[in-house]
């Protein structure tokens, strides 16, 4: 999603969160052929749509109310606020991600330590907030002066 | 929040999209190639990741193609390809040494040794930033003259392979299935 954000690096993967459990099972099918397709198709990663992410943190985390992007039939694509999106990065920490954070952080009004900690607490459930919290607070000190 | 159904079905549906043959008919990402692409102006993380998702995903079988062939020196190198170059090649020896891969020699070239040390954040002049990355820093950058922390690698590909194996083990906490994982993270990663 940063692509639409204008970041200067082309995307690895698209990293998706599947919103209807119920629909998954019913189109499991299809979305493979699908994605298989598509994967053969354009000489892709077979990995290109990703929705491990989920799997991973689907109980750390609140998803919030997504913009609605694109409808390709039953397929209806939502792109997620900034704000949330800033808060996964700064949570995930890695060298990389801050570099999103930097993209993302002037697009939001996310200006101070405090403000950023707030943003936190709305989309990142505490627990997870606490199992994570090294790599935050070092995240929080390389985007923002204690 | 989706059922623990649609969760096995979908981490299912995923391992039989990574079997697709097709996968082994693509260029592999190699260090040299996300190397290629620095000097060619790409962002760093768009060849790095792309490294970085072959060497977790789906060509994590041939990790020595991807790490065998040496860097191709820019034809007019600059601080900044250099210091990319050094980064490619401590991450070669960070990766080589976590996964039992015999390490290249290319990547133990002195000249992969910055002249001076890099800081790798936003807050280069910050001694509290500074300290921080000299103790996190793991030793294949640090000895390049590299700081840069120590989240560099952790990946979902890891993480989840991990939550799967908990599982396997007949954990059913999500608490415990995600310390599980979490612990081995820090195990191979440091952090």
């Amino acid at each position: 999603m940063l692509v639409l954000e204008r970041a200067s690096r082309t995307t690895e993967d698209i990293d998706i969160f599947w919103l209807e459990g119920d629909a998954f099972q019913q189109m499991r099918g299809v979305l493979s052929e699908c994605v298989v397709t598509i994967t053969r198709r354009y000489r892709l990663r077979p990995d290109w749509l990703n929705y491990l992410s989920q799997i991973l943190m689907q109980n750390e985390i609140i998803i919030p109310r997504g913009k609605l992007w694109k409808r390709y039939g039953p397929l209806h694509i939502y792109i997620p606020p900034k704000a949330y999106m800033l808060a996964l990065k700064i949570m995930a920490g890695r060298d990389k991600d801050l570099v999103d954070c930097a993209i993302l952080l002037p697009q939001t009004n996310i200006k101070t330590r405090q403000q950023a900690r707030q943003l936190l607490d709305r989309y990142i459930l505490p627990q997870a907030q606490e199992k994570n919290l090294e790599q935050i607070e070092n995240a929080l000190n390389r985007l923002f002066q204690k | 929040m989706l059922s623990p159904e649609t969760i096995r079905l979908m981490a299912q549906t995923y391992e039989e999209w990574m079997q697709d043959p097709s996968a082994l008919s693509r260029p592999l990402e190699t260090m040299r190639w996300a190397y290629q692409q620095i000097c060619a102006g790409e962002d760093p993380w768009t060849g790095l990741g792309s490294f970085s998702h072959a060497w977790y995903g789906y060509a994590k079988g041939r990790r020595v193609a991807l790490v065998s062939e040496p860097l191709v020196q820019p034809t007019q190198e600059t601080e900044y390809t250099r210091r990319w170059g050094a980064f490619c090649a401590a991450s070669v020896e960070f990766l080589c040494e976590r996964y039992d891969i015999p390490c290249p020699e290319w990547a133990r070239d002195p000249y992969y040794t910055l002249p001076t040390p890099w800081w790798h954040t936003q807050q280069p002049d910050d001694p509290a930033v500074r300290d921080y990355l000299v103790n996190s820093t793991p030793a294949p950058f640090a000895r390049r003259d590299i700081f840069c922390g120590n989240r560099l690698f952790q990946n979902k590909y890891e993480m989840y392979e991990w939550t799967q194996e908990a599982r396997a083990k007949g954990i059913t906490d999500p608490g415990e299935i995600w310390n599980y994982a979490r612990d081995k993270e820090i195990s191979v990663h440091g952090a």
